[in-house]
């Protein structure tokens, strides 16, 4: 729960929410795309590329439990592994996302190489977390195939982030409604 | 020329029956129990039959169970517990030892992955209320979420993104400028918890009966 | 393409390759445990901690395996000559209870050729 409490915050508190319903929106469009069963392409990460422009750190965290939780919701997968594997995944891949998106100045970096950032802790600490507690060491084997998998997918949602945010005519939209309520 | 692609016919949405029996809380709770049981029991076969019952829970609140999807499961498991020996040497086909211990260990954790994900499945209705404010976002968030669901249809493989972009536009609200305006979509503050039915007596029979067989099958088979 | 984008991109198939390098490289195995007896062959990794039982004609050899290390506890022979070879703990190493028919040795690591061959005794 974010803090701030001030009437503009919680103004924005309802486009914390549609990114959020757009974040689930997004990971039930992965049934468009033929993946192994063990692989996510990790499209929900989509909304949160573009998120990073928009909203202050409490806000982006809030996102993140909203997509993490609502995920184990409407999925029903909320008291499982599966459940602990993807939020842990989640948050790996914030963390890095967030960093390299403050640390590295806009012209050096497009939301490619954070999508690519993202992907790589995500499917790294997932690797990590079923090798020590689920599948066991052996299963380290599969780890080449999911951050080759994950490099894939990675730059292919860092593309259409990127197409997004530079021609979305609802992007522009919410964007406008922002600087009105500013 | 392109051929167009025809929207998929949409599969009919099967109902959620424990919906109308048991409060999203209480299965909440169910659930848990149910899980507690799961990984508690030392027993695989105690931990197949909470399986089998989440597999029941997952396909009457309308969920697809597939039969397959366990195979590949409890399958993947076992093999790699296969590739780290454990105990007896059963066979050794191509110089691998296939060890009993680990078939074992395999079998038993396969069986407890798949019973998560189904009394999960089972358990977790769409309408579970999370308190706070976190709830009331949650809401609005899961409000989106079915909108945007909805034109899941007008989504065209040949042009996702600007297929998904017209859908945003469509569905993305005014936001409200001052207080009281008109303007502005119910959605951002309209009440927006859905009623559901409180837990009817078949309800808790179901519950209680549930917990009590799997509590008394793990106890039994120490 | 922004350069980090690139950094990003070369740091991903770097961990890609390695860890294919990692997993398909043959390497050191693991250490590992095996129980031969009459009636069966028994493996174990080094790294869990436990005590074996290992079942002969004359009653239960326990073998004990503690932080990396091997050695018989106690076994049901007369001459106990199993107990006092003590504690073994590096590939090709084995302690036998020939009246018990248990034999124990460690195998894996990066010794290939084994030294002692289960059909010795």
């Amino acid at each position: 729960m974010p803090a701030s409490s001030s009437p503009r915050a919680q103004a924005r508190l309802p486009l914390v929410a549609f990114f959020g319903a757009l974040s689930l929106f997004f990971a039930t469009l992965e049934y468009l795309f033929p993946t192994p069963p063990w692989f996510k392409l990790g499209l929900s990460n989509l909304p949160m590329l573009i998120a990073l422009d928009f909203f202050t750190l409490p806000e982006l965290l809030l996102l993140l439990v909203l997509k993490v939780v609502g995920q184990g919701i409407v999925n029903g997968t909320l008291a499982s592994q599966a459940f602990v594997l993807s939020a842990a995944g989640s948050l790996a891949s914030f963390v890095v996302m967030y960093m390299a998106f403050r640390l590295i100045p806009r012209r050096w970096v497009s939301l490619i190489g954070l999508s690519l950032a993202g992907s790589m802790a995500s499917n790294a600490v997932q690797v990590g977390l079923s090798m020590a507690w689920i599948f066991g060491p052996a299963s380290g084997i599969i780890a080449p195939w999911f951050l080759g998998l994950g490099t894939a997918s990675g730059l292919a949602i860092g593309w259409g982030a990127e197409t997004l945010q530079r021609h979305s005519r609802w992007l522009r939209r919410v964007k406008r409604g922002q600087s009105a309520t500013a | 020329m392109a051929k167009v692609r025809q929207p998929k016919p949409r599969r009919p949405k099967r109902p959620d029956l424990l919906d109308t029996l048991v409060h999203p809380t209480l299965r909440f709770v169910w659930g848990l129990a149910l899980i507690a049981v799961l990984v508690l029991a030392p027993r695989w076969e105690t931990r197949a039959a909470v399986m089998l019952l989440g597999a029941v829970l997952a396909t009457l609140a309308g969920k697809r169970i597939s039969f397959g999807y366990f195979l590949v499961l409890a399958g993947t498991v076992v093999f790699f517990h296969l590739l780290a020996p454990f105990g007896k040497v059963l066979a050794s086909p191509l110089g691998f030892p296939l060890t009993e211990g680990a078939l074992l260990g395999g079998w038993k954790n396969g069986l407890t992955m798949a019973g998560l994900v189904f009394v999960s499945l089972g358990t977790i209705s769409r309408k579970l209320h999370l308190p706070g404010r976190f709830g009331e976002l949650w809401a609005l968030t899961f409000a989106w979420y079915e909108r945007l669901m909805e034109s899941k249809n007008r989504i065209h493989p040949r042009a996702i993104l600007l297929s998904v972009d017209r859908i945003l536009e469509h569905h993305y609200p005014t936001l409200p400028r001052d207080e009281g305006d008109e303007s502005a979509s119910p959605l951002w503050t309209a009440g927006l918890r859905e009623p559901h039915t409180a837990t009817t007596v078949w309800g808790w029979l179901l519950v209680l009966a549930t917990i009590l067989a799997t509590t008394t099958l793990g106890v039994l088979l120490k | 393409m922004k350069p980090f984008d690139l950094v990003f991109l070369a740091l991903s198939l770097t961990l890609t390759a390695g860890t294919a390098w990692a997993v398909l490289a043959p390497t050191n195995t693991p250490l590992r445990l095996e129980v031969q007896t009459d009636k069966a062959l028994y493996s174990y990794p080094l790294e869990v901690d436990q005590t074996v039982k290992a079942e002969g004609p004359l009653g239960i050899t326990l073998v004990h395996i503690e932080k990396g290390t091997i050695h018989v506890e106690d076994s049901p022979c007369t001459n106990k000559v199993c107990i006092a070879m003590g504690t073994i703990r590096s590939s090709g190493q084995w302690v036998a209870c020939l009246p018990n028919h248990v034999f124990v040795r460690i195998t894996g690591g990066a010794q290939t050729q084994d030294s002692v061959d289960a059909g010795v005794f």
